[in-house]
C-alpha cells in the first residue's frame, strides 16, 4: 500500500466528515416535492373530470354516484374562480350542479347558475371540499396559507400505496388521517391524476371515493382575463354571513324584556339568582374558558 | 357566566387573571338556554329593574366601554 495514501486516510479518521443520512421517508419526500411544485407556481390551473363512486361495503365494488367536471383558474390563494358542472345519478331527484365559486381576495361568492343566485359565503372556498381533493397544496390555493400548510407530513403518515389496476402506470401516495386514507395517484412526472379516499372499516362505514382525470398545471403566461368572472345580471344576492349573525341573535331576549328567574352557582359554590342583583346594573357576559 | 368547566379550573383562571367581577358557572348551558344564547361570547346589559337594556353577540371593546360609561 502506498504510505502517502495511508497517511491521508489517518488524517481523515482524525477529522471525520460523516455522511448525513436524512431521516426522510421516500414517500414523504415525494409528497413534499408535489407540494412545492404546486406552491411555487405563480398561478394554478386545474381541471378534472370526476366520477364520484362509492363503495358501501368491503368487496362489493364501486357504485357510480355522480359525474362532474371542474375547471379552476386560481391566480393567488383565494383569488380566482372554480367552475363546477355535473349531475348525480340518483333517479328522480335531478340533482344537477352548475355553480362557480369566485374569490376576489376578500369575499367569496357562490354563483348558483340554476337558481340565479349569488351567495356570499364568507372566507374560504371550504364548500369546495365536497368536490375536490382537499389535500394540502390545493388548500393553500383555495383558502390561503394557514399554519397547517407549513406542517410537513410526518413519517408514517404517508406511504406508497400498493399498485392498483384502475390507475395503471400511476403511483399512489397514501395519506393516513384519523378518519381514513386519502391516496393521490401521480404519474412519473409527479402530476396528480386521480384521487381516492377510503375510511377505516374498523372505525366506520367503508367508503371509497374515486376521482379521476385530474390535471393540475401552472401556466407559462398569465393573462388577467383568465381570472375574471362576470356576475350575470339579475342574480339574487344572498348573504350567508349576515344570515348567520341573525340566527345567533334571533333567540336572544329582546331589549326591554325581563330577565328570566334562573339560578346559577358562582365559583365559590354559592347559588344566586338574577333577583339577587335587583337594584344594580348588571353586565352579564356569557363565555367559554378553554 | 362560564359554560361547562369545573369550579377548580375556573377559580385558578380567575385568580391568575386578577378579575374582580364574579364568575358563575353552568354545567350544561341551562342559563344560556334561558337567555337564548347560542354563540359565545354573548353579552347582556341589565338594568336595576331587571330589564334588558342591551344585548350583543361577539365582543367589541369600544361598544362595551361606551355602554358602561367608561369613556366619559
Amino acid at each position: 500500500m502506498n504510505p502517502v495514501l495511508l497517511l491521508g486516510l489517518l488524517v481523515g479518521v482524525q477529522e471525520p466528515v460523516l455522511p448525513t443520512f436524512p431521516d426522510v421517508d421516500p414517500a414523504v419526500e415525494a409528497l413534499a416535492a408535489i407540494s412545492a411544485k404546486i406552491h411555487d407556481g405563480e398561478a394554478l390551473h386545474f381541471s378534472l373530470e370526476t366520477d364520484f363512486s362509492i363503495e358501501l361495503r368491503e368487496g362489493e365494488g364501486l357504485e357510480a354516484l355522480s359525474r362532474s367536471s371542474v375547471e379552476a383558474r386560481l391566480l393567488k390563494p383565494m383569488l380566482g374562480w372554480v367552475r363546477i358542472q355535473g349531475e348525480g345519478n340518483s333517479p328522480g331527484d335531478g340533482d344537477k350542479i352548475d355553480v362557480t365559486f369566485v374569490g376576489d381576495g376578500k369575499n367569496f361568492w357562490l354563483l348558483d347558475h340554476a337558481r340565479k343566485q349569488r351567495i356570499k359565503t364568507g372566507r374560504g372556498f371550504k364548500n369546495l371540499e365536497m368536490f375536490l381533493p382537499h389535500f394540502l397544496p390545493l388548500r393553500f390555493w383555495l383558502e390561503g396559507p394557514s399554519s397547517d400548510e407549513k406542517t410537513p407530513w410526518p413519517s408514517g403518515a404517508v406511504e406508497f400505496a400498493p399498485p392498483n389496476k384502475a390507475f395503471e402506470g400511476l403511483f399512489g401516495l397514501e395519506l393516513a388521517e384519523d378518519k381514513g386514507w386519502k391516496t393521490l395517484w401521480l404519474d412519473d412526472e409527479g402530476a396528480l391524476k386521480a384521487f381516492t379516499w377510503r375510511t377505516d372499516p374498523e372505525k366506520g362505514r367503508p367508503i371509497r371515493v374515486a376521482m379521476t382525470g385530474l390535471d393540475l398545471s401552472h401556466p407559462d403566461e398569465i393573462s388577467p382575463e383568465d381570472y375574471e368572472v362576470e356576475i350575470p345580471e339579475g342574480y339574487q344576492l344572498i348573504d350567508l354571513e349576515a344570515r348567520k349573525s341573525d340566527s345567533m341573535t334571533a333567540s336572544l331576549l329582546t331589549v326591554g324584556s325581563m330577565v328570566p328567574s334562573v339560578g346559577f352557582t358562582d365559583i365559590s359554590g354559592r347559588t344566586l339568582t338574577m333577583e339577587d342583583f335587583q337594584g344594580k346594573t348588571v353586565f352579564l357576559n356569557f363565555w367559554f374558558y378553554h | 357566566m362560564n359554560v361547562g368547566d369545573t369550579a377548580e379550573v375556573i377559580r385558578d383562571y380567575w385568580s391568575e387573571s386578577g378579575f374582580t367581577f364574579p364568575a358563575m358557572m353552568q354545567e350544561k348551558g341551562e342559563v344560556s338556554a334561558s337567555f337564548g344564547v347560542r354563540a359565545y361570547p354573548t353579552n347582556y346589559l341589565i338594568g336595576p329593574d331587571g330589564k334588558v337594556i342591551w344585548r350583543g353577540v361577539g365582543f367589541e371593546e369600544e361598544v362595551v366601554r361606551e355602554l358602561l360609561g367608561l369613556d366619559s
